[in-house]
């Protein structure tokens, strides 16, 4: 198994809640969702996005409008519809629920490491 | 100095170098491969598109500035290889070769190659092991008499070689084989039958695309797909078609210049070759004038089946339709030189009085010689044979005999020789070195079935006229070989082995019972 395989996966993995907890406040459009991602060291490239993006739109959890921009081409601006708002916050409850287990268990192992 | 092309990146307008443009479409390919999986694939392309136009844009200092390979490569840094496009429930990219479905494309593998590498390549074009396609060549070129070595040549020449890893990729894409086709046409089918129920305003109407032509790319599609079969199929077929007909006129070439591996015999007796040059060079004429169009025939075939062939390049097709042109100049000049060869004609006549008593009865019988030919026939059909002496004499047996009466005592011999040539003058003297003979012994008459001359072949053959005054009264009994060298008109066959009389023009038989007595005899 490579190191690099599982940091991925764990990255992928949260990902998606990423994405919508950055639209919760906001409408954006894709570079100012990857400059907090990036600015949060989640992505390293933009690639990944735009699938994902794609896939929560199919999946009714996103919606998005044209923006004209200056100088380039129009801009999408996605922002969360209901569904989307009701995924995030099971999202959320089920994050926080694994953050206290992972805390828990990692911190565990910590203390009788010692 | 570069060249530039023009490019339109989301609806915007970019000049892009060479280079970059070709880097740049070899991402935006990889990164369709990637995503092939995905139902809405063309709208992710779209939004990549769009976020690579405003990097693009950002990057530039001034408008209207060319995009470098160095901004390319900024641009890939920023959004990554092709793999971060690929999706994380997706298999890994080690465990099978299918997954790509972009359908796998002809490249030569220098990397397991013997020669070319053309083998390693239809390995895995078309997934049949390795070693059988080597042993097909080797077998093959045998059977062939080098005639697919030339083919293997072909294809290595016109076949390139996957030298980045988005042809090796490509080399080992999807295998062309048929429930893959057949899934591509549904494929194509389904997404078009998707696009047509789909077809919702609300929806569409904030993209960029209308149902329309949504409707007209899902169309587009399915066409596509049969179009490329058809396109396959028909290729196979040029190919089953052009590759054994180059086949064999290599054998054709090889055969008839060095090993003879057919018994065509002599080449004099078939008139189409006769063109007053050389043997082999009209041979490389006529395979020149008939493989060049094959070769091209060839290529086009494997253009269609396989589409990323490379073109020979324009000094080649230069240098081949010349190569032809001149060919069927040369062929035709020598044709109608060969016509005007024989465009006069002109007779010797020969008038011989024969001494024969007049009580005797005179047979009259053709003389074949044996050393020439084994059937008596008349024929215009020239060949070269070697006669007594030892010299090569041209001979035919175009013989005609015609009978006349006479009320004259005497058995008169009118031959005419007749020969074509360029001029009236040479002609004659062709006619003179005619060669024919006859013998008068012990009353039968025996004339020659056969003429033999010194000249070359021509398209016309020499011919002689033997006219016999026959005086009437006389008895006369002709042979039956005389059947094929008479003309028919008013002898009836019945006539011949019979004693004969001959007057006014009309044979009277001396000994014939009639068809009754016949008849009564029979019953």
């Amino acid at each position: 198994m490579k190191i690099e395989n599982t940091k991925a996966q764990m990255r992928k993995g949260v990902l998606e809640y990423c994405i919508l907890s950055v639209l919760s406040h906001n409408d954006a459009y894709v570079a100012e969702i990857l400059d907090t991602l990036k600015s949060a060291k989640l992505l390293v490239v933009e690639g990944t996005i735009y699938p994902l993006l794609t896939r929560l739109k199919n999946a009714n959890l996103l919606s998005y409008r044209w923006e004209e921009s200056t100088g380039g081409p129009p801009r999408k601006y996605y922002g969360l519809t209901k569904d989307g708002k009701e995924f995030l916050d099971e999202l959320s409850t089920t994050w926080n629920e694994l953050n206290y287990a992972v805390t828990t268990i990692t911190s565990k192992k910590n203390t009788n490491n010692e | 100095m570069n060249k530039t092309i023009n490019i339109n990146l989301a609806n915007v307008f970019f000049h892009i170098d060479e280079d970059a443009f070709i880097k740049l479409d070899s991402y935006l390919k990889a990164i369709e491969r990637y995503l092939s999986k995905e139902q809405s694939k063309d709208e992710i392309l779209q939004d990549i598109e769009a976020r690579i136009a405003e990097l693009f844009t950002e990057s530039m200092a001034q408008a209207n500035q060319v995009i470098i390979m160095s901004q390319v490569n900024d641009m890939i840094a920023i959004m990554g290889e092709p793999e971060a496009y690929r999706m994380e429930d997706e298999e890994e990219p080690s465990s099978t070769s299918s997954k790509f479905k972009a359908s796998r494309k002809l490249y030569r593998d220098i990397e397991n190659n013997y020669l070319g590498g053309v083998s390693a390549g239809l390995n895995h074009y078309l997934g049949i092991n390795l070693l059988l396609i080597r042993l097909f060549w080797v077998i093959s070129a045998f059977f062939s008499f080098g005639g697919t070595v030339a083919i293997y040549v072909i294809i290595w020449i016109l076949i390139p070689a996957a030298r980045t890893t988005a042809q090796k990729l490509d080399m080992q894409g999807e295998p062309v084989n048929l429930s893959n086709i057949e899934r591509k046409v549904k494929e194509g089918y389904s997404k078009f039958a998707d696009k047509m129920g789909d077809i919702d305003y609300e929806k569409y109407g904030q993209q960029t695309k209308s149902g329309v032509t949504k409707f007209l790319d899902g169309l587009g599609e399915v066409l596509r797909a049969l179009g490329i079969i058809l396109f396959k199929f028909l290729g196979i077929i040029l190919l089953l078609v052009s590759g054994p007909v180059l086949i064999g006129l290599l054998i054709f070439l090889f055969s008839f210049g060095t090993l003879s591996v057919f018994e065509l015999g002599d080449f004099s007796q078939i008139e189409f070759f006769v063109l007053g040059i050389p043997n082999w060079i009209q041979i490389v004429l006529y395979f020149l004038v008939a493989s060049i169009p094959f070769f091209y025939l060839l290529i086009l075939s494997l253009k269609l089946i396989f589409s990323n062939l490379k073109s020979i390049g324009k000094v080649a097709h230069i240098t081949l339709i010349g190569i032809w042109v001149l060919s069927v100049m040369v062929i035709t000049t020598l044709s109608v030189k060969k016509q005007l060869d024989v465009s006069y004609d002109a007779e010797v006549i020969e008038v011989i009085n024969l001494d024969i008593s007049s009580g005797d009865t005179l047979q009259i019988r053709m003389n074949p010689n044996l050393m020439f030919s084994e059937t008596l026939n008349q024929s215009k059909k020239s060949k070269i044979v070697k006669d007594e002496f030892d010299n090569e004499r041209l001979y035919n047996s175009n013989i005609h005999v015609n009978f006349k009466s006479t009320s004259d005592d005497e058995l008169k011999l009118r031959l005419t020789k007749k020969s074509y040539a360029s001029s009236k003058a040479r002609a004659r003297e062709r006619a003179s070195l005619i060669d024919y003979k006859y013998k008068l012994e012990d009353n039968v008459l025996k004339l020659d079935s056969y003429l033999l001359s010194n000249s070359e072949p021509t398209d016309r053959s020499a011919k002689v006229e033997v006219t016999i005054y026959i005086p009437e009264n006389h008895v006369i009994y002709l042979d039956e070989n005389l059947n094929n060298f008479n003309n028919r008109r008013n002898l009836n066959r019945s006539k011949y082995n019979h004693y004969l009389n001959y007057k006014n023009n009309d044979w009277k038989c001396l000994d014939c019972r009639t068809t009754l007595d016949t008849l009564s005899t029979q019953n």
